[in-house]
């Protein structure tokens, strides 16, 4: 498993992202976890922008995983923006949401989700999957993104 | 000499005959009504013939001759004489036919006896003719035989003829007058005007239909009734005319006295001279203007129920649209809620957990123990929020009933209560046969998920749960007892098209009076033994009933439970 690998946490909920990072611990994740609170600042973090310029210190993810319902810009609006752009279409997204609506699941996938979970109920489940992920991660082929300049879409922009 | 006298008393008959005649003539000319026409002729007869009694009698509509006037006929005889003809009928130019002596004639026997009681003794029957047909006879009898002289015959003849043709022309005035009584009376306007269209007559329909009187209207010009802006028509319609041409049911409108409009419908026929040249038309105005006024409410109700469906659609696609609108914002509101409140919950429950893990030690057993409690309740309430989220979408959800196999839907269950059933050492027997019903299968395995999950849950501590699972075809010759009580022997739903599936358990039972509330939303009777939200049952019934099918349960306290639905088979 490669110790550079980053994972960008995409969550509103201060509580939830507590939750994932102890879960995270637990489950002795070694990819460095980096987490934002909402959609603008996960598109700033992925073009390299604003608080996020310093790609030695906020490295481009391996994987994100990405909460749809967040306000402004929501997680569709998130994910549509990454597939348009040149250097993060094949990024690895994984939908982590409360959300089990079939139509959410669909509209998901169709945007170009790699994967769609729902938050377990409980710290023990929520480590079970966790733990899962963390053995997929290392099991998985990623391709090489091909960082370039981002390309503005009325998409991300707005509320 | 004598032959001299004889010449002077023929030239005299002869001077009688004709003075006869033109009495007669002069009569009929006077003469007001049929009868008074009847009473010249037989006048005449008598007084100008040698004969006894005479009678005329015409010929009715339906061919048969009839007294109309008689002297000296007794009412036997006529009765007895009435309808016999010396011609047949239809005869061409029938002649005269004379009976000098009856004794020596034969002639019909009830005819004959009449004849002879009524001391007739000669007889001549005189056709009265016109233009060759029939009218009817004059009959002249005498009391003893007679030869008919040529002269007398003549004279008879004559008188004959002359009555004819008095009967005839009265009855034509008759006719002429019951016609114009026709036209006069009528309840349409019949108009006549000459080819100028100056009007010539005027009856009292169309006085009253347009409201000037015969003297105002004759010799006026006929657009005295028509509305300028119809003053067009006319040339067209005079135009037929001229050719020749019936105008029929032409609808137009006219202009009454006062000015007001009348819907008419007009029939405009040709008028000739007796050369056949068209002089003028007769016209035909019928007052159409409450037709007119029916048609157009008719029009008017047909608007207005085509504006009526046309609302009545709207206000259906509207209500449709406004259910399907709240439908899915009562979806979405559960959903938001089930989000909403899954937040929360995570966090308590995930946070009491991470308290017990980090810090379970510096908590002490109380502080653990309520850590704890935090925990359950934390996930009894994630629970109860799944559990509530799947009976609202049972309700929300489109159903569409499929064939489904019924072995697959069971297994699917068990499956899902694998690691229960392990743990309990339940055994449980679902091997089937499994015909195929109608159902939904995702409603369809919830549905035996709750039966299943409920069998295995309610047992006394310490048994081992024993569950068995089956289908029964029902049958109608031989229904289970159940079933006998619960249909009658008539219920026509009680055939071989439904299934019933039982899942029967050792349980604790449920005593008859809470039977029936068990299926009712929240319904725990057993709340402090045995954790649960109350809500599998409502859904077992829920399910079943939107799969068009029923639910049930027969259970004793103690003695297990069986629970059964039904569903059509497919």
């Amino acid at each position: 498993m490669d110790e550079n690998q980053t994972i960008l946490l995409v969550d509103d909920s201060e509580d939830d992202l507590s939750l994932m990072r102890h879960a995270y611990r637990a489950a002795h994740f070694k990819a460095s976890l980096q987490t934002v609170n909402n959609g603008e600042q996960a598109i700033a973090y992925l073009s390299g922008e604003g608080a996020f310029v310093d790609r030695a210190k906020f490295p481009l993810p391996t994987l994100m995983l990405l909460d749809l319902n967040m306000p402004k810009v929501n997680g569709f609006r998130v994910l549509s923006w990454v597939r348009t752009q040149p250097g993060l279409k094949r990024l690895s997204v994984i939908v982590l949401t409360a959300s089990a609506r079939a139509d959410d699941v669909k509209q998901a996938f169709d945007l170009g989700a790699n994967s769609y979970l729902v938050k377990p109920s409980t710290m023990a489940a929520l480590i079970a999957m966790i733990c899962c992920l963390r053995d997929w991660l290392e099991y998985n082929h990623f391709p090489a993104l091909e960082p370039g300049p981002s390309v503005e879409t009325p998409a991300a922009k707005g509320s | 000499m004598e032959e001299q006298q004889r010449d002077q008393r023929a030239l005299q008959e002869r001077a009688r005959h004709q003075q006869a005649l033109y009495q007669l003539t002069d009569a009929l000319t006077r003469a007001a009504s049929l009868t008074e026409v009847f009473d010249s002729a037989l006048d005449s007869v008598l007084s100008s013939l040698p004969c006894d009694r005479a009678a005329l009698l015409l010929v009715n509509e339906h061919e048969v001759m009839q007294f109309k006037a008689w002297r000296g006929l007794s009412d036997v005889y006529r009765q007895a004489a009435e309808g016999h003809s010396p011609w047949k009928p239809g005869q061409e130019s029938p002649r005269l036919v004379c009976v000098e002596n009856v004794a020596s004639t034969p002639l019909p026997e009830p005819l004959r006896d009449a004849i002879d009681h009524e001391g007739i003794r000669a007889l001549a029957f005189l056709p009265l003719l016109s233009h060759g047909r029939l009218l009817g006879k004059l009959m002249v009898s005498y009391n003893s035989p007679h030869t008919f002289s040529p002269d007398e015959l003549q004279l008879a003849q004559a008188i004959a003829n002359q009555a004819a043709f008095g009967i005839e022309r009265k009855q034509g005035e008759d006719v002429t007058r019951r016609l114009a009584a026709i036209v006069e009376y009528s309840d349409d306007a019949i108009i006549s005007k000459d080819l100028n269209g100056i009007i010539v007559s005027w009856n009292r329909g169309a006085e009253r239909l347009f409201g000037y009187t015969v003297q105002e209207a004759v010799g006026q010009h006929i657009s005295l009734v028509i509305p300028p802006e119809r003053l067009g028509e006319e040339p067209g319609i005079i135009e037929h005319i001229r050719h020749g041409e019936l105008v029929e049911h032409y609808e137009t409108v006219r202009r009454h006295k006062d000015g007001s409009l009348l819907d008419i419908s007009l029939t405009v026929s040709p008028l000739r001279n007796e050369k056949g040249e068209v002089v003028g038309a007769s016209k035909i105005a019928r007052d159409i203007t409450e037709r007119k006024r029916a048609e157009r409410m008719v029009r008017e109700a047909q608007a207005q129920l085509l504006r009526h469906a046309a609302n009545l659609e709207k206000t259906v696609l509207e209500r449709t649209a406004d259910l399907r609108a709240s439908n899915e914002q009562l979806e979405a509101f559960v959903y938001s809620i089930a989000h909403d409140l899954r937040g929360p919950l995570r966090s308590m429950e995930g946070f009491s957990a991470m308290l017990l893990e980090e810090a379970g030690a510096a908590l002490g057993e109380q502080g653990r123990n309520y850590a704890n409690r935090i925990n359950r309740s934390a996930q009894f309430m994630d629970q109860l929020l799944t559990d509530l989220l799947a009976f609202s979408q049972l309700n929300q959800q489109r159903i569409a009933l499929a064939p489904a196999d019924l072995s697959r839907a069971v297994q699917g269950a068990l499956s899902l209560l694998e690691n229960e059933i392990h743990e309990k050492r339940a055994q449980v027997d679902g091997s089937g046969p499994w015909p195929s019903v109608l159902a939904h299968p995702p409603t369809l395995g919830q549905v035996l998920y709750n039966l299943l999950s409920n069998a295995l849950k309610f047992v006394a501590p310490g048994v081992q749960p024993v569950v068995r699972l089956r289908a029964e075809v029902c049958a109608a010759t031989n229904p289970p007892p159940s079933l006998r009580k619960e249909r009658g022997p008539s219920d026509p739903d009680c055939s071989e098209d439904w299934v019933r599936i039982w899942v029967e358990d050792n349980g604790i039972g449920i005593a008859p009076e809470h039977q029936e509330q068990i299926f009712r939303l929240f319904t725990r009777l057993e709340g402090e033994k045995y954790s649960g939200t109350g809500i599998g049952l409502a859904i077992v019934q829920k399910g079943t009933e939107r799969m068009n099918g029923r639910v049930g349960v027969q259970s004793r306290p103690g003695q297990g439970s069986r629970f059964w639905i039904e569903l059509k088979k497919a």
